[in-house]
């Protein structure tokens, strides 16, 4: 089949097609095929090629009494009627045959008999005004219509027979419906005019009973009454006998009726139609409907209504002949799916208005591919959108319900993980059971080791004890260091009497080394008749420095040694800064609490730096770090000496202090070695030189042992090869 | 000195220490109830001791006896550490411990800022300048005819601390499939360091030892002493 060629685009369409894939628009429209071209006038753009063998005969009679009648007014009226049916597209809906009638005087409607010469363009939104069939008589409108009895009309010459569906109806829209204003009451009919037939005659009471049944007071409300009367008396001149009237369909139903064709055609619609109507291409196919028959439309499930119109509607205005009958009423039915493949009938196409044909979409603003529709696509059929294709279906999604879907809440356990459980329960289960605690092999090669260098050590420091002689020399001149010749000096050169303070920090399990490296020291302090201020910042110090006033009196003979002992300093570093800045605050009173301050040398003493001599004894290098850092500042002032009497194993993190430029400590006596050196610059024999053949003896027996062991373990090395570790290549 | 002439205190501490010396000594053999009677003894007696000092010398000395002793000027002087004092009595309460905290900070930052003040003005900076005239001819320190060796030992100084602080650089360069290595030069160097760190270890190990030697001979001497004060 040929393609079909869209009205209102202009774009091809496969001829089947009831809308067309661009615009939408549809594609045959719903015409009675034009008798006019029977006659040989110029045919109806798309209008079918043989219409006489759809159009029923009555019809076609019609037309050929009309055509004789008016030969001049056919133009006008098929125009007018092309109109109509452009406005019933527009709209949607092909409206009863005086749905329209009525509905069609919008806001700056043009009545034909005004023969206005605007252009096209301005009728865009206007609709022909046609006037209102005229209103009957008030009483006949209020007589209750009898269906059942029916009422005898009126017999027109030429009337067509009534039929038993074909009836005219006039469905007046409800108030709220109508969006146009109320038609303009129509002329009064010439008075020339010939005579109403008897069909038109029988039309017009037929409607008029109907008009009577259809109780709608807000379309009465909407519709004023005079254009109802208006209306009325339109029809009342084109009143045939009164037809029984079937139960009244919807308003908003489309009730089909049947056109009778009036013998004549008013003045105002023989006048000239004030639209020009552009031929639609003969290739739009145009359904024809034939006579008696109803056009084939959306609903093809709807019943047809019986075509039957009187033979003799000769005077049936073209237009009125054109119009295409009312549709039966029939519910709405969902949307359905237009069947694919259906060939719905030929329609003849219709002959779009000026106005109309410049709202046809231009080529380049119209879509160049064709709407992608889906091929199922819906075609709803309730609702505003009834007719529509591809809109959303009226049925919620929730009428579609489905059992949602049940998930396991199982634990999904996977082979190796229920391995893994396995082993962490056996792991866990062995917790709690007591194991063998295994036996130590090696404990008795270690301990008769250990006691082997103990008996070696306690005897290299026992024999010279036992045998009470001096094996080994004391230091000479030329081991003497500068900071143990620097102390002898400092200490040699203090004026009698001067107040000397002496910090015992030490631990009582040290004290052996101290006091055998400080002896001489304090012995030759004691000597010059210095006075000794002992403090401490440890709790243990002050009798610590009691048993060594103690040791020197008793070597003394007598207890000739000047001493106050002012105690603890608490406050660690925080005490030191208070005591550099205020002793006396400090330090009030001394251990047998009295007031040491004020009586003897130490009367002249307000600041650290008063006294002739400072002098920590300790074995921990922050201790003397703490002197050094918080009370030497201080002693700056007056040069006061700091003197450092500490442990060997402090002397290294001690000495930078001393060595350092300019020199923080003044002099530094360290370890045993250092106080033999002492006791031998100063010739003055004391503990040193009696540990010192004892301390020779040791420091030889562990000399030996080393190097011993030393070659032990490389020899077994040799012999023996093993594994090395990552951590033994580092000290 | 013969047991006549000693005092009962004197001879009763002499029995005690030789017991006590012997109970130490025991730990040759092993851990044993006599090494831990001796601990226990000691740790006892020197918290005894300190707790007897802190209150005859720091509090009475230092507070109660100051105040009555010069009551005026030395009372409030002496009432805010007092106070304080007091206050830092009420952290032994779970539920009113806060109150003790403002106490508590200021002296911990007190004395922090007492460490860091003498750290800083008494050993870094000093120490930095003692370290930049290791090669100064003119500070002093170089005697006369040895600037050669004082240079040779600020030299050997300068080594062994770089190479020493190289030995602890642990930084290594990301490598894409591959463990992580210190670049060779830093190696190299680190290696000479480790001998530096080496012969410092040893340094330390003997001055402990010759301490430990010294406290040994020293109990020893005792322990012998007494033992001729009983037989003779």
């Amino acid at each position: 089949m040929d393609d079909v060629r869209c009205p209102m685009c202009g774009k091809t369409n496969p001829a089947g097609a009831e809308t067309c894939q661009y615009c939408q628009a549809r594609l045959k429209p719903l015409v009675i095929s034009n008798p006019n071209e029977e006659a040989g006038k110029a045919p109806i753009p798309g209008a079918d090629a043989n219409p006489e063998d759809s159009v029923p005969d009555w019809l076609r009679a019609l037309r050929n009494d009309n055509d004789a009648s008016q030969p001049g007014s056919d133009a006008e009226e098929e125009s007018l009627f092309s109109e109509e049916e452009a406005n019933s597209r527009i709209s949607g809906t092909s409206g009863s045959e005086y749905d329209w009638l009525r509905g069609i005087n919008m806001p700056g409607t043009v009545t034909p008999d005004a023969q206005d010469q605007r252009p096209a363009w301005e009728f865009t939104q206007e609709v022909p005004s046609i006037p209102e069939v005229p209103s009957q008589p008030e009483a006949s409108e209020n007589e209750p219509l009898d269906a059942s009895s029916g009422h005898a009309q009126e017999s027109q010459p030429g009337a067509p027979e009534e039929d038993q569906a074909g009836q005219f109806t006039f469905e007046q829209p409800p108030a709220d419906e109508t969006p146009f204003k109320p038609v303009e009451p129509a002329p009064e009919p010439a008075e020339g005019a010939e005579a109403e037939p008897d069909w038109l005659q029988r039309i017009r009471e037929r409607q008029r009973l109907d008009q009577e049944e259809v109780q709608a007071p807000e379309q009465a409300a909407a519709i004023p009454e005079e254009p109802a009367a208006t209306l009325d008396e339109w029809l009342a001149s084109l009143r045939t006998e009164p037809k029984q009237e079937p139960p009244h369909p919807e308003p908003a139903d489309l009730a089909p009726t049947e056109e009778p064709q009036p013998e004549e055609t008013p003045d105002w619609l023989s006048g000239p139609s004030p639209f020009d109507i552009p031929e639609i291409p003969a290739e739009t196919p145009v359904e024809t409907i034939p006579a008696g028959e109803t056009p084939v439309s959306v609903h093809p499930e709807e019943p047809e209504l019986p075509s039957e119109i009187p033979a003799d509607l000769n005077n049936i205005p073209d237009w009125l002949s054109t119009v295409a009958p009312q549709e039966t009423s029939a519910p709405i039915e969902s949307s359905t799916t237009p069947e694919a493949g259906s060939q719905p009938e030929d329609i003849a196409p219709a002959e779009l208005p000026g106005w109309l044909n410049s709202m046809r979409p231009v080529e380049s603003v119209t879509p160049a591919t064709p709407v992608d529709s889906a091929p199922d696509s819906l075609v709803e059929s309730a609702g505003p959108l009834a007719g529509l294709a591809g809109v959303l279906g009226a049925e919620s999604e929730i009428t579609r319900f489905r059992k949602p879907p049940v998930h396991s809440v199982k634990l999904q356990v996977s082979e190796n993980q229920q391995l893994n459980m396995r082993l962490l329960e056996d792991i866990l289960a062995t917790e709690g059971e007591a194991k063998p605690v295994p036996k130590r092999t090696s404990l008795p090669s270690l301990a008769i080791l250990r006691l082997l260098i103990a008996a070696i050590l306690v005897f290299a420091i026992l024999a010279p004890m036992w045998f009470n002689g001096q094996f080994l020399a004391m230091p000479g001149p030329a081991r003497i260091s500068s900071n143990i010749t620097d102390a002898s000096y400092l200490i040699g050169t203090l004026p009698a009497g001067a107040p000397v303070l002496i910090a015992f920090d030490y631990e009582p399990g040290i004290a052996g080394e101290i006091e055998a490296t400080s002896s001489a020291m304090i012995a030759q302090l004691a000597e010059r008749g210095a006075f000794l201020t002992i403090v401490s910042t440890t709790p243990t110090g002050p009798l610590l420095g009691e048993r060594l006033v103690q040791n020197l009196n008793q070597r003394a003979g007598s207890a000739t040694t000047r001493y106050a002992n002012f105690g603890y300093i608490p406050g660690g570093a925080s005490g030191l800064l208070a005591l550099a800045e205020n002793p006396r605050l400090v330090l009030p009173y001394d251990l047998r609490s009295q007031d040491a301050w004020n009586s003897g040398p130490l009367m002249q003493v307000n600041h650290l730096a008063d006294f002739a001599l400072v002098m920590v004894l300790t074995e921990k290098p922050e201790t003397a770090r703490s002197w050094i850092e918080q009370v030497q500042p201080f002693l700056q002032a007056k040069k006061t000496p700091l003197v450092l009497v500490t442990s060997a194993q402090a002397e290294p993190m001690v000495r930078p202090y001393y060595e350092g430029n300019p020199r923080q400590v003044s002099g530094m006596v360290a370890g045993l070695a250092g106080g033999a050196t002492y006791e031998s610059l100063t010739g003055r024999p004391s503990t040193a030189r009696t540990y010192w053949d004892s301390f020779g003896a040791g420091l030889l027996a562990a000399e030996i042992l080393i190097l011993f062991g030393g070659i032990t373990y490389i020899a077994i090395a040799l012999v023996s090869p093993r594994k090395k570790t990552e951590g033994e290549g580092a000290l | 000195m013969t047991l006549s002439s000693l005092s009962l205190p004197d001879l009763v501490g002499i029995c005690l220490g030789f017991i006590l010396t012997i109970f130490v000594f025991s730990y040759l053999v092993g851990d044993n109830p006599f090494f831990r009677f001796a601990v226990h003894v000691f740790i006892g007696m020197a918290a005894g001791f300190a707790a007897a000092m802190v209150i005859t010398n720091v509090i009475w000395n230092q507070l109660i006896a100051l105040i009555l002793k010069t009551p005026g000027s030395s009372f409030y002087l002496i009432l805010p550490p007092m106070l304080a004092g007091v206050v830092l009595l009420i952290k032994l309460f779970p539920q009113v411990t806060r109150f003790g905290n403002p106490i508590m900070a200021y002296l911990v930052g007190a004395g922090a800022a007492t460490a860091i003040g003498g750290a800083t003005l008494g050993t870094i900076f000093p120490q930095i300048g003692a370290t930049t005239s290791l090669f100064s001819l003119s500070s002093g320190q170089a005697g006369a005819g040895s600037s050669l060796a004082f240079l040779v030992r600020g030299g050997i100084i300068l080594v062994g601390t770089v190479t020493t602080l190289l030995y602890f650089q642990f930084g290594v360069k990301a490598a894409p499939d591959q463990a992580g290595k210190r670049p060779e030069w830093i190696e190299r160097l680190g290696w000479i360091g480790m001998i530096f760190i080496a012969i410092t270890f040893g340094a330390l190990f003997a001055g402990v030892y010759s301490a430990a030697l010294t406290a040994l001979i020293e109990r020893i001497q005792f322990l012998f002493n007494t033992l001729l004060l009983f037989i003779r």
